[in-house]
């Protein structure tokens, strides 16, 4: 595929001069209501997304958030209620059509004809745009399927259907890639595939969404997440971020051995800390930020000097079901 | 175009595409053959009684009856024959070429390729009717083909003229287009409805329970419904002399037809439309 050389650091949008620093995917108050017997249903009640230029974006949320709602009005799969979608600065689904070459979509399950080929499905593809068929093989290597493109659809895996969905997306060579769930039916080294890949596109310099529930391969893939509850955003930002956002458990080191570390104990459970054991067993206490310097000072008072007193980083999965629970706590 | 050239390779490239391709054509070959091998003449023997009497005497009178194929007057009853059955054959292509997509889904991730989805609905219906059409025209040539072979070798081939070759030509125009109208019955209703078989069932109940049950019933509805216009203009009774019923033309036939089949591609694209597509 298309390597990122020659790609442009910013991207050119469709009726503007010149480029400029931009969201690729923008979407601001987005809303799905769905009629239903018991009242209208909001599948997404006013989220907001913006997923910056290049990198790898997770999109998390639990089962019923509205994150496959949500991409299927990003690609024009069903039509928002309200809210704006932007593509690339293309409004969506209006404009969409102008930046369609440019943009790369999986959504839920792969669908292609049973009875045809790997090959012959993203053949058919590629004729659509008038593509070179060329493309074709290019993709499938690079989702490690040449081998089984000669075979029929309805025969393949749930891992190997996936992958047949990816390379559809890689083959237009896209600079955004939206991928729902791309890991999903995947086995061990086809997730571990499924990750140096995407990090591969993120390298280059395409922006890709990835939305996972497979959180630790969100945690090593992506850049940047966002995470979503009952349809509506409730935290964006780096992973180094959210994961260190709202940490009140710190890590501390004493030199010496064991004897001091007790001391050290006994000295902060006497200043009104809590103190426990950490993930290695090593000393920790609980205390917000702002009384980080209580701590030293109190263990300084008591002729202890710390070496190290260091916030002790969540799982995002630890961090997901803290602000899915305080989300669902809230609505 | 780009679009046109894929649907259309899809097309041929389906496996029910070919199987009835290929069915129909042993079908003819079958007919060819039974042609090439019949005896050339029978004889039909009869009695002819010499009074009105019961117990009068009887000569057996012997007529030998010339089988052979006549290309001229053969090739057009053949024809005319097939139309009928070519328009069954449209709709059945048409319809399980829509159906196949809503059963695989592919529509979904053909739309991450073309969002228009207008152009894309027209497209497919394009390429099905042109599918429906090709087939239609090879199964015609075919066996106008298997026919000569015969003709030229066992049979007659006397009054082949240029207004010949030019009347079965326009025959063949017409009967592969009344394969495509059948093929664009069978699109639209299979959009509306998202099954191949809702088109099958709806072509069946309308030719041969409501049309009849309406035209017997309301006078004003005779030579404006659309399976009785499709199948006017499929078998042609104008040139055949088999009773024209309500119909003042083929071209009236024609009419009617294709206005019914637009206001229901209009329905079945206006859905497609608006549907979420999973």
């Amino acid at each position: 595929m298309g390597s990122a050389e020659g790609r442009p650091a910013t991207l050119s949008l469709p009726g503007r001069d010149g480029g400029g620093d931009v969201n690729a995917i923008e979407i601001t108050n987005l809303t799905k209501r769905y009629r239903s017997r018991g009242g209208p249903v909001h599948a997404v009640a006013g989220l907001d997304l913006a997923v910056p230029v290049g990198g790898i974006h997770g999109f998390l949320g639990a089962n019923g958030a509205g994150k496959t709602t949500t991409i299927r009005a990003l690609v024009g799969h069903l039509a928002a209620t309200s809210g704006e979608l932007r593509l690339l600065g293309a409004s969506v689904p209006h404009d969409l059509p102008k930046v369609i070459d440019r943009v790369g979509a999986l959504v839920e399950q792969p669908s292609f004809f049973a009875n045809f080929s790997g090959r012959r499905n993203l053949q058919l593809l590629a004729k659509s745009r008038g593509f070179a068929t060329s493309r074709v093989e290019t993709a499938l290597a690079r989702v490690g399927l040449t081998d089984r493109a000669s075979s029929r659809f309805a025969t393949y895996s749930l891992g190997m259907k996936q992958r047949l969905g990816v390379a559809a997306v890689l083959l237009k060579d896209p600079e955004v890639l939206i991928l729902d769930e791309p890991a999903n039916g995947l086995d061990p080294p086809g997730i571990l595939e499924m990750r140096n890949l995407l990090r591969r596109l993120g390298d280059e310099g395409r922006t890709v969404l990835v939305s996972s529930h497979i959180l630790s391969e969100v945690q090593q893939t992506c850049d940047h997440v966002t995470v979503i509850a009952h349809g509506r955003t409730i935290r964006t930002g780096s992973v180094q971020d959210l994961l260190q956002h709202g940490s009140s458990k710190y890590r501390i080191a004493v030199p010496g051995g064991e004897r001091e570390q007790h001391l050290a104990a006994s000295v902060l459970t006497q200043a009104g800390f809590e103190v426990f054991a950490g993930p290695a067993g090593e000393l920790a206490v609980e205390v917000t930020p702002e009384q980080a310097d209580m701590v030293t000072k109190a263990l300084a008072d008591a002729a202890i000097y710390l070496s190290e007193l260091a916030p002790i980083e969540r799982t995002l999965e630890e961090a997901f079901l803290e602000l899915t629970a305080e989300a669902g706590g809230a609505s | 175009m780009n679009l046109l050239v894929a649907e259309l390779w899809r097309c041929w490239s389906r496996r029910a595409t070919k199987l009835l391709l290929l069915l129909a054509t042993l079908a003819i070959a079958g007919v060819m053959v039974w042609l090439a091998l019949r005896p050339q003449y029978r004889t039909e023997r009869y009695y002819e009684y010499t009074s009105s009497f019961e117990d009068s005497d009887a000569n057996v009178v012997e007529t030998r009856i010339d089988q052979r194929l006549d290309l001229v007057d053969d090739l057009s009853a053949a024809m005319a024959g097939t139309g009928t059955a070519l328009m069954v054959l449209g709709v059945l292509l048409g319809s399980t070429l829509l159906g196949a997509e809503f059963g695989a889904g592919s529509l979904s991730t053909q739309l991450t390729y073309e969002p228009r989805r207008i152009r894309m609905w027209v497209t497919k219906a394009a390429a099905a009717a042109l599918t429906t059409a090709a087939v239609c025209a090879a199964l015609l040539l075919v066996m106008t083909a298997g026919m000569t072979v015969v003709a030229a070798t066992r049979g007659i081939t006397d009054g082949i003229d240029a207004d010949f070759v030019a009347d079965r030509a326009l025959e063949l125009g017409r009967l592969a287009t009344a394969g495509a109208l059948g093929a664009l019955f069978g699109f639209a209703i299979t959009g509306i409805a998202r099954k191949t078989v809702a088109a099958i069932v709806v072509f069946l109940v309308m030719s041969f329970i409501l049309e009849p049950v309406v035209t017997h019933n309301f006078g004003w509805a005779e030579a404006r419904t659309p399976m009785d216009a499709l199948g006017t203009f499929a078998f042609d009774p104008f040139v055949r002399d088999d009773g024209t019923g309500a119909w003042n033309s083929l071209g009236q036939a024609a009419l009617v037809a294709c206005v019914w089949i637009f206001g229901l591609l209009m329905i079945s694209g206006v859905q497609f439309r608006r549907r979420e597509l999973r």
